[in-house]
């Protein structure tokens, strides 16, 4: 019975989930000539009070802000993705580092699957416990990728209105480079 | 110094070196009042090279070669025993907590982390912060790193015998007397960071500080000059932590430069800090500890926080 439980232990959740949704979310349109990177511009174009973005993991919400968790999270969303496009298979062990936004994403990847095992400590609303009982996600290769790079692409577009260039922010070109592929 | 005799020949090691995880090896080595191991790094021998250390009898510099040294990270635990391992030479050894001394004059306690490293010719430990950092893999690695020493060599925990033979001479003025100083070992001052004489981590380990993150310095979140800290904490329903001082981000960019890259710990701030925390009440809390990410690009991420 043992072994049963333990090999049928994905089974019991097979419906997994990973998504992104944005909304359309109010900008500054600001352009503060002191940001130097993408991270800084993001927190200056989004308002505090704001509507919220969403990371659907296996149909729960995890609400993120634009100004404080998106603008954090910007530089290891190009990391991640980078990685799974070009690389046949691998792993990944990232800490999350917004304090509303505060997991560990332990990723495997290969040609075409991505699996997530996470441990959550820390999110908006009260959500730590129902995500980690939650925990694992398995999702095709090409639907993760294109989730988050609905997202870089709505950045990319903001940063631009806002008056951002690629000569303004040091890594601007590679936002711009990832929403290009 | 007791330590000195048994690290007679380690070598560098990563827990890449090591393969076949069993923790009945580990349970092997041990007698009673086995220290359970719950947290431990290693780290390969790029992160350790000095070609001097400290003494433990004489407190004086000592040159010595340290080509190919490994260290460790134990947490000890409510026993009486601490292990340390020489992967490579195979030798481990047990010695009570209060029975040696660390780097800046302190004794090994109880709850201590204490690095541990094996140079060629001579062993030492060195306190650590306390963190929450270790990780799941490390744990394994450990298990790895016992299943690898097939020749053991266990030596009896004797406490005169490791007493006598390893600090004998130039105690501190303040050190506890042998035979009070294993009653004692609970009472024995927790050396804080900042303490230490002058001397740091990151010097020890001859580290570089890492940088914080440039929005750190001004007015982005969590940064000195944040403005929306109380606002955003009642806003969102979250405590927010806001940096205090380039003093604070200095002992930050030196907690950082002991993770690995892309890892991330919580690590206590020292007292005399000036970091807080926004409460989403609206008051102002005393930070007591910091999050810290390695950003590996020469940076960190962090941020002030109750814990």
């Amino acid at each position: 019975m043992g072994m049963e439980l333990f090999m049928d232990i994905h089974s019991l959740n097979k419906n997994f989930m990973f998504s992104i949704q944005i909304g359309d979310p109010v900008t500054t349109e600001f352009c503060d000539p002191n940001d130097k990177n993408i991270e800084e511009a993001i927190e200056t174009i989004f308002p505090l009070d704001n509507e919220f973005a969403f990371i659907i993991w296996n149909y729960i919400f995890i609400p993120i802000t634009y100004k404080y968790d998106v603008s954090v999270m910007i530089n290891d969303v190009l990391y991640i993705l980078n990685e799974v496009r070009s690389k046949h298979a691998g792993r990944l062990e990232v800490h999350w580092a917004s304090n509303t936004f505060s997991s560990v994403w332990n990723i495997k990847f290969g040609a075409s699957k991505v699996e997530i095992k996470s441990v959550w400590y820390d999110t908006l609303g009260r959500l730590k416990n129902l995500l980690n009982e939650y925990s694992f996600i398995e999702v095709e290769k090409i639907s993760f990728i294109e989730e988050w790079s609905k997202m870089l692409k709505f950045l990319l577009e903001k940063l631009k209105k806002s008056g951002y260039t690629v000569d303004m922010l040091a890594d601007m070109d590679n936002l711009e480079g990832e929403v290009e592929r | 110094m007791a330590a000195a005799a048994v690290a007679e020949s380690s070598r560098g090691s990563t827990s890449a070196d090591f393969s076949g995880a069993s923790a009945t090896a580990t349970a092997g080595i041990v007698q009673e009042n086995e220290p359970t191991v719950t947290s431990w790094e290693l780290n390969g021998p790029a992160k350790f090279r000095r070609e001097t250390y400290r003494d433990m009898q004489s407190d004086n510099l000592v040159t010595a070669a340290t080509a190919g040294t490994s260290w460790i990270v134990y947490h000890i635990l409510d026993q009486a025993h601490v292990f340390f391992s020489y992967p490579i030479n195979k030798y481990v050894y047990g010695i009570p907590y209060g029975s040696h001394m660390h780097n800046d004059g302190d004794w090994v306690k109880r709850g201590d982390d204490i690095i541990i490293a094996g140079g060629e010719f001579a062993a030492w430990f060195l306190p650590v912060p306390k963190s929450a950092g270790f990780t799941d893999d490390i744990v394994r690695g450990f298990d790895d790193l016992a299943a690898g020493i097939d020749d053991l060599v266990t030596l009896e925990d004797d406490f005169a015998h490791l007493y006598d033979n390893s600090i004998t001479t130039n105690r501190p003025a303040n050190a506890l007397e042998p035979k009070d100083f294993r009653a004692k070992a609970d009472e024995i001052k927790w050396l804080s960071i900042e303490n230490r004489g002058g001397e740091t981590v990151f010097e020890w380990f001859n580290m570089a500080r890492l940088r914080p993150e440039r929005k750190y310095l001004g007015s982005k979140k969590h940064g000195i000059n944040w403005t929306e800290g109380a606002a955003t904490a009642k806003s969102l329903r979250k405590p927010q932590g806001q940096w205090g001082s380039i003093e604070d981000l200095n002992f930050a960019g030196d907690m950082a430069a002991t993770l690995s890259a892309r890892k991330a710990a919580y690590f206590e701030l020292p007292s005399s800090h000036s970091s807080v925390v926004h409460n989403i009440d609206g008051t102002t809390s005393r930070a007591t500890h910091i999050w810290i990410r390695n950003n590996g690009n020469g940076t960190f991420h962090g941020y002030p926080l109750i814990k």
